[in-house]
């Protein structure tokens, strides 16, 4: 039998606001447990939350760039669960009018992927289950996060992961949420189903939690879908329950009957009085949207002729599309800006351990070094030398002058040098003589090494054959 | 509505309690008791929707002091004077 696999997916994506969404406590990340809460994210009695503007302003910028329709008049409701991860026993959200409805987002292949909805709600607390107790920390309840609802749209664990990469490109590049997996500041749980090639009518689904990378989302989709298809295959039925993935023993396990809307008990906060979003601040944050990835890609291509995988490295991240328009700007090639960045300056960024925002090199430094390439000054290997000593900072037309290292396209020293070369050589004279070419490139590179690498090779080379020739005649 | 046996199930399982027979009987009556107080806004006429009368207020995104730890941890039921203790609770 063939199956389809059908997932959606809900992101939680916490927002890059320096404090928490209803009160002033900081959202830093990594402070002492329970050093940044107060009365109000502790749900004490008496405390009333307050909405922090920027954490609207950041969830209704991704909104727009995900082609959602904004709700003018958005509302607050209490959703109730008993955990202790959170001290209200209820967790602000939105469920009947939420920020946001009925937007897409396209895929690169271009594909598109509807977005149900978007709302914005508060963090938990986090919990560390030791032997017979479980340690509280407050510290990220209360901190910003809109979830983004796909509808059921994606067919499988590389298409999700793929949806993720854009979604988290875009947030990236929008400045709404620096989506660090690793921090908990992009997570996802997938809502995956199975049904019969063709059909129409959706499986039972299981949610999958705990999906710490983008590699466990793939290998937990592909495992989720084997498993209810060979439980269907023997004639079993698939449970509606929420699963979490197992990261070691890299599979799927149950851990309860998945809670149906009406068990959380949502209904209207009465401490927050409904969102008002006019048009004038949509039509604001939509002239400020900058441009994105996938729109940078498609200009790079269209007006400097690079290829789709430089365009899709160079875009990859905004501070490394803005570092190449920069160096782009100030002069130089962009083919060959693209292959600067691309080799020499992520080869150091990964060898120093700096992220492509941290890059300490000036845009204007290495246009510079462009520019002494291109105009002979240097050869390519010289300027890798010259780059590696100017990345952390430094003018490379001044370290090359100091340490001496600009090409000769003096002639005249340039046979001196190979007559020596020649001199000291006989062998490889003879051979050359004899028809043996590859000599001559012995030769070539001879002279190059006694010139320090000081000189064009294709100038060395036209040298060292005349002086050869001579020998012959 | 009324809350019948199979809905207490439900309730208890969900809040973590269990229940004795008479401890169940008394609160399932007391919970029909407060649920037949609503039953008065059956008798309100249907009225157009309002529009809300305030919107939120937002405020600035601005990071406060927030409480001292030890003030934070003064109401815990237990504390290692640096984590709120619970029973242990996995999902």
């Amino acid at each position: 039998m063939n199956w389809d696999v059908v997932i959606g997916l809900e992101t939680h994506v916490e927002l890059s606001t320096q404090s928490k969404v209803f009160c002033g406590c900081s959202t830093a990340f990594g402070a002492p447990p329970n050093t940044l809460c107060c009365p109000v994210c502790l749900g004490l009695p008496g405390s009333l939350p307050v909405l922090n503007e920027q954490a609207v302003e950041l969830a209704l910028k991704a909104a727009l760039a995900l082609n959602c329709t904004v709700t003018p008049v958005s509302r607050f409701d209490r959703k109730n669960y008993f955990y202790p991860d959170l001290p209200k026993a209820y967790q602000i959200s939105q469920l009947y009018a939420p920020l946001a409805r009925d937007g897409h987002l396209d895929l690169p292949g271009g594909r598109r992927i509807r977005i149900s909805e978007m709302h914005l709600e508060e963090d938990a607390g986090k919990l560390h289950h030791h032997a017979d107790r479980t340690a509280v920390d407050y510290n990220r309840c209360g901190v910003p996060l809109v979830e983004i609802v796909t509808a059921p749209d994606l067919t499988g664990g590389e298409e999700a992961v793929a949806y993720l990469e854009q979604l988290r490109s875009i947030l990236q590049y929008l400045g709404v949420s620096d989506c660090r997996m690793e921090e908990g500041s992009l997570r996802c749980d997938v809502n995956l189903s199975v049904r019969l090639a063709g059909s129409s009518e959706l499986g039972t689904r299981t949610e999958l939690k705990n999906l710490g990378s983008l590699r466990a989302v793939r290998l937990a989709c592909e495992y989720e879908a084997q498993r209810q298809i060979a439980i269907l295959e023997s004639g079993g039925q698939v449970r509606c329950q929420t699963c979490r993935w197992d990261e070691e023993a890299r599979r799927t396990v149950p851990m309860r009957d998945k809670e149906q809307v009406g068990d959380y008990r949502y209904f209207p906060d009465p401490d927050l009085p409904p969102l008002a979003v006019g048009e004038e601040w949509l039509t604001h944050l939509r002239a400020e949207q900058p441009e994105l990835a996938h729109e940078k890609a498609a200009r790079y291509a269209r007006d400097w002729q690079l290829g789709e995988y430089d365009c899709a490295t160079l875009t990859s991240r905004r501070g490394l599309a803005e570092f190449f328009e920069q160096v782009v700007a100030l002069g130089a090639p962009p083919k060959q800006a693209a292959n600067w960045i691309m080799g020499q300056v992520l080869r150091r960024l990964s060898a120093d351990g700096l992220a492509v925002e941290e890059i300490p090199m000036s845009a204007r430094s290495l246009a510079d070094l462009i520019r002494l390439v291109e105009q002979g000054t240097v050869n390519r290997n010289t300027a890798v030398e010259v780059f590696d000593a100017v990345f952390t900072g430094g003018d490379p037309a001044e370290y090359v002058r100091t340490h001496r290292l600009e090409q000769s396209s003096d002639t005249e020293q340039i046979a001196s040098v190979a007559a020596d070369v020649l001199a000291q050589n006989h062998k490889s004279v003879e051979d050359w003589l004899s028809g043996k070419e590859k000599a001559a490139g012995f030769l070539v590179g001879q002279t190059m090494r006694a010139l320090g690498g000081k000189a064009p090779p294709a100038l060395v080379g036209d040298v060292v054959r005349q002086l050869l020739e001579r020998e012959r005649s | 509505m009324t809350i019948n046996n199979k809905t207490m199930a439900d309730l208890e399982r969900k809040a973590a309690l269990s229940l004795t027979d008479t401890e169940r009987a008394e609160l399932t009556a007391q919970m029909n008791a407060v649920l037949s107080c609503l039953d008065v806004l059956r008798t309100c006429p249907d009225c157009p929707p309002a529009e809300p009368s305030a919107t939120c207020t937002l405020r600035t995104d601005q990071v406060l002091p927030s409480a001292d730890r030890a003030a934070v941890l003064t109401n815990a039921p237990e504390t290692d004077g640096t984590f709120f203790l619970v029973p242990r609770t996995v999902e």
